[in-house]
Order: structure tokens, then sequence, then C-alpha cells
């Protein structure tokens, strides 16, 4: 994936139809708990791909 | 629980729907895929839902393509061509999805079953395993299956994670970047099911597929919506 060229679509997509309040102000919310969020599910997302990879290689137990 | 699959097929049409009418208002390719992947969503838990009161072997072949094989593949093929615009990776990628969920259907229908017979008093993620033979689930569903999961739990899920990271660092539309959140955490929730259900957390599967719908569904109508006006300065 060309990532600018995709985060610029991303962004042009996402504010076209939009009235013209994009910004919001930043809040303990916005800088504290959302990037925690992110994390977690990106380390969610990777236990889940670790499992499903060991899957296939039939290390992770299968019930039968 | 036997009710839970029957409020996730409610939720997951509704879902569908929602979908489909915005990809007829404002076209898109990635919108149709979702429509389709939602649909099979649908009808993995549709069947879930017919297979808690009729026994039937095609059935249950059809709530294993459908749910375990089908779903996450498409939901991440809708969001792969969300993000890749650039040349023809995303159609190339979904001639290649659509042709391996050919073969899944061939395979699905291939793939041979022991004599024991359905228990309609028992979940099917609880006895599938028991009536497709082991050798046959192993040599025909098993590879495929984690593939197309893999495919579509790391393209849906990473694909929310990244545009809501987008939004945050740029810190624009924050409704966006909630409902991205909302969207990776509902794909996560029937993708740790398939997990727990690999693992003989059997019970898990009809809980999370609620719960990822719901999660989705509410992550696309934020994400969807439109941003109210801010206050003029006086």
């Amino acid at each position: 994936m060309n990532t600018l060229y995709a985060e610029s679509l991303i962004i042009e997509y996402n504010m076209s139809g939009s009235g013209p309040s994009k910004r919001f102000s930043p809040s303990v919310l916005t800088e504290t708990l959302i990037p925690v969020f992110l994390v977690i599910l990106v380390l969610a997302l990777l236990a889940v791909v670790i499992l499903l990879a060991l899957s296939l290689f039939g290390i992770f137990p299968t019930v039968s | 629980m036997t009710y839970i699959p029957y409020l996730s097929t409610i939720v997951t049409f509704a879902f569908a729907a929602a979908v489909f009418n915005r990809y007829r208002q404002r076209g898109g390719t990635h919108l149709l895929l979702w429509a389709i992947g939602l649909i099979f969503y649908g009808l993995g838990t549709l069947t879930e839902s017919i297979l808690s009161f009729t026994p039937g072997i095609f059935l249950l072949r059809i709530w294993y393509l459908t749910g375990a094989m089908l779903t996450a593949a498409w939901l991440g093929m809708g969001t792969v061509h969300l993000l890749v615009r650039k040349g023809n990776l995303a159609q190339i990628l979904t001639w290649i999805l659509a042709a391996v969920s050919v073969l899944a259907v061939i395979l699905i229908f291939l793939v041979p079953t022991t004599s024991v017979s359905y228990d309609i008093a028992r979940p099917a993620s609880e006895q599938y395993r028991e009536i497709f033979t082991s050798n046959g689930f192993r040599s025909y569903l098993l590879a495929p299956t984690i593939i197309l999961n893999l495919y579509g739990t790391i393209t849906l899920v990473g694909g929310a994670i990244y545009s809501a990271f987008l939004f945050w660092r740029k810190r624009i539309l924050i409704n966006r970047m909630f409902g991205n959140i909302l969207i990776a955490a509902g794909a996560l929730s029937p993708a740790m099911g398939g997990t727990f259900l690999r693992a003989g957390l059997t019970d898990m599967l009809y809980l999370s597929e609620f719960i990822g719908v719901v999660l989705m569904f509410i992550g696309f109508m934020m994400a969807t919506s439109t941003q109210p006006e801010p206050a003029p300065a006086t």
C-alpha cells in the first residue's frame, strides 16, 4: 500500500460531504484514552493473527 | 444462548441493508463488498438459528462456508478497496478472493462427514468437528479457513485501526475516528470468538458474533454521520 497516497485519499474521501467542522479540540479522552485504545486494538490484532498463524501450522491446540 | 443468533441475524441484515443503501446513493466498490461480507455474516448467523430447530448437514456446510470462511475476507476486501486505490491491486485481490471463494464452496461440499447425527440441542460450533471427518476437515477446510480469516482480519481490523489513527493524528472528524475504533473492536470480536472456538470454548462464538456486529453497526453509523456545525463565536 502506498501509505501517503492512501492517507491523502482517506482524508479526501472522508472530508467530502462533511461540514466545515472537521477539527476537534484535544481533551483527556482524545489525548490519553484514544492512543491507549489504539495500542490495545493493535495488540489484540497481533494476538489473533499469531494464534491464527499457529493454527495453520498445527501448533495452536485445536479441538477434535 | 440459542436466541443470540436470532438477534445477530436481525442486526446483521439491517446493517447490510444500511451499507447497501449507502452504496446505492454514493457508489463505491468498498461499500458493495462490505454489504456482500455482511450478507455472508447474516447467512452464517441465520443458519445457526435454523440449526437450533432443524438438523441438517447441508445447513451445517452453509454455516461453515459463510460464517467461518467467507465473512471476514469479504469485509476485509471492502477495506482494501477503500484504502488501496493505486493501480489494479484491489481489483486483482478481489478476483483472487472470488476464485478462492468458489474453491471454498467446492471444498465445503467435498468434505466427508461421519455417521454422527446433528444434535439441535447443541450449538453448531460445538459439533461441526464431530460431523466433518477429522481427515476431511484437515485436508479440505483447515488451511483455506485460516488463510481467509488471516487476510480478512488483517485488512478489516488493520484498515480500521489505521484510519482511526490518521484521524487522531490529524485531529479531524472525531465521529469517524470513534466509528473506526468501534469497527476495529467489533471486527476483532468474532475473530477472537473463532480463536476461542478452536481452543474449545464453543459458547463464546455466538456472543462474540453478536457483540461484533453491534459494535461494527454503531461504528458504521457514527463514521457516516454528519458532524454538527460548531456554534458561531460571539
